[in-house]
């Protein structure tokens, strides 16, 4: 077989899977002899599982060999987080409280992945419980951008990316709670798909702010989005707030066919303050797709500038009332961002926190109106430009911004509305990806995959890879 | 709210909250209470468990 295996895509690697040109042992031993070489440098695993992947992919071999092939994450390496657990392996959430924490069940997400065939290489780093957008972990090391080490690979599921972006792993799981899949495949240059609240389920996923909380995969491509999102979604009686509702399959439905599609753009929030060149990206991006045969609508959201407030008091009052009890045995034990991240969550109110549901709830139906006129809205992924690495501020068009902050700013919403999100590659900027979101109305997956793989089709990377793990 | 009820928070982290809290009250909502007195927005539920059917 080429030497290139690791670089095709989930729906590339399954088809030679499946007509047997390929072996899901050699494919393992590939992402694992490429994670023994390049981790060292990335600090993308927390733990990798040499021997338990290797013998899935025999067992997928025999399988396959028998003929019971399963569909396309049948015998494909993949990485998962560790915020989701595994029965009998430890689950760290990326901190020092948790270094031993062994679950006796897997989280449903692995469930589903297991039961598609899925080869498990090991669990990815983080950034502590997922409260950060860097991944600079105090205890499992500072993970770093496949396309620039002196830069973050964003977070908090920074690890996930990583991987996926330097060819270690075809797929991978991370969690989304502020932005958590979407800031790192913006900063890695991947597809990262942040679903309905409640379309995959939650359960055995350590929690950060139980009404914000999403999982959802990151890869290198939309069809492969949507082949592990296929996978993975579906109600789970075990997770009150999964959704009980219709799922259809979407990996075989994907068209980038833009007839008839209405893009929305909204100015005043997600344009608000946007880095002057990441900006002409992106709207030089809407611009193909109009010419592509989108119909482009500028359109309104006056209640999106409360969505900060909500967002920021909803998540560090649910993330607080997740660590209190910890906090009061364990404060030391903490990081120092995030023990302070975990403090301001003591400060505001139960009016607040009502308030800002209620709040949440008033834009949720905003939104919901403007979909009834637009089927995506696009916008920066991330204001800025990718941070470097221990970065605590950085900056856009000259002026000094706060880092977690600006990472924050245009992937919330998606979070505090439980909107499907992806953030995808629409170029580069000094080398480094700039990534464009896609946002979508509750439930509509679909139209988000489609308008995604419109833009995927404008080949806006022109096959540019990070150099150094080609 | 008083910080001492609190002996997990540390001292040190004070000065740095109070700046969070006066920066978080500059982007506080400034939506029109009235709006969140509506019905169907004043009042978020969470259903009572029923058993399942």
């Amino acid at each position: 077989m080429t030497s290139d295996l690791h670089r095709l895509s989930i729906s590339e690697v399954s088809k030679l899977i499946k007509a047997k040109k390929v072996s899901p042992v050699e494919l393992t031993r590939n992402s694992l002899d490429r994670i023994q070489k390049f981790n060292p440098q990335l600090n993308a695993f927390i733990a990798v599982y040499e021997e338990d992947a290797l013998k899935q992919a025999r067992s997928a071999e025999r399988e396959i060999g028998r003929g019971n092939y399963r569909g396309k994450l049948h015998g494909v390496p993949i990485a998962i987080k560790d915020n989701l657990y595994f029965a009998g392996k430890v689950t760290t959430m990326g901190s020092k409280i948790h270094k031993d924490f062994v679950s006796d069940f897997d989280a449903t997400a692995v469930v589903k992945l297991r039961e598609s065939g899925a080869i498990f290489l090991g669990k990815t780093n983080m950034h502590e419980y997922a409260l950060g957008a860097t991944t600079d972990n105090p205890y499992y090391g500072t993970c770093r951008n496949p396309w620039d080490l002196s830069r973050i690979p964003g977070g908090s599921s920074g690890g996930s990316a990583a991987a996926v972006a330097a060819f270690l792993a075809y797929g991978a799981l991370g969690s989304d709670t502020s932005g958590s899949i979407r800031v790192p495949a913006a900063a890695c240059g991947l597809v990262g798909f942040k679903p309905t609240y409640g379309r995959v389920s939650k359960y055995g996923c350590f929690p950060e702010a139980w009404t914000l909380d999403h999982v959802g995969p990151l890869t290198r491509t939309v069809q492969d989005s949507a082949i592990m999102l296929d996978a993975i979604s579906g109600y789970d009686s075990s997770d009150p707030t999964s959704l009980n509702v219709a799922n259809p399959k979407l990996a075989n439905k994907v068209s980038a066919d833009l007839t008839g599609v209405v893009i929305g753009v909204e100015e005043e929030f997600f344009f608000e303050f946007v880095d002057h060149e990441v900006e002409k990206m992106v709207r030089a991006t809407i611009e193909m797709l109009r010419r592509r045969g989108a119909k482009i609508k500028k359109v309104k959201i006056p209640s999106l500038k409360d969505a900060f407030w909500a967002l920021t008091i909803i998540d560090t009052s649910e993330t607080t009332a997740v660590h209190q009890p910890t906090m009061k045995t364990r404060a030391q034990d903490y990081g120092d961002d995030v023990r302070f991240l975990i403090e301001c969550g003591y400060l505001p109110t139960a009016v607040d926190y009502l308030q800002a549901l209620q709040l949440r709830r008033l834009i949720q139906k905003e939104v919901d109106h403007v979909f009834g006129e637009i089927d995506v809205l696009l916008a920066p992924t991330l204001p800025s430009k990718t941070p470097k690495v221990g970065e605590l501020t950085s900056v856009i068009n000259g002026k000094s911004v706060d880092t977690i902050e600006t990472c924050m700013h245009n992937v919330g919403p998606g979070n505090l509305l439980g909107l499907p999100s992806i953030s995808m590659p629409c170029g580069l900027l000094e080398g480094i990806p700039v990534g464009i979101e896609i946002i979508g109305a509750a439930g509509d997956e679909h139209s988000v995959l489609n308008v995604g793989r419109a833009i995927e089709s404008l080949e806006l990377l022109q096959e540019a890879i990070p150099a150094n793990y080609s | 709210m008083d910080l001492r009820d609190f002996p997990e928070i540390q001292k040190a982290s004070s000065e740095k909250l109070r700046a969070y809290w006066s920066y978080l009250q500059s982007k506080r909502a400034k939506v029109d209470e009235s709006q969140l007195r509506d019905s169907d927005i004043a009042t978020i539920y969470t259903a009572p468990l029923l058993e399942e059917q």
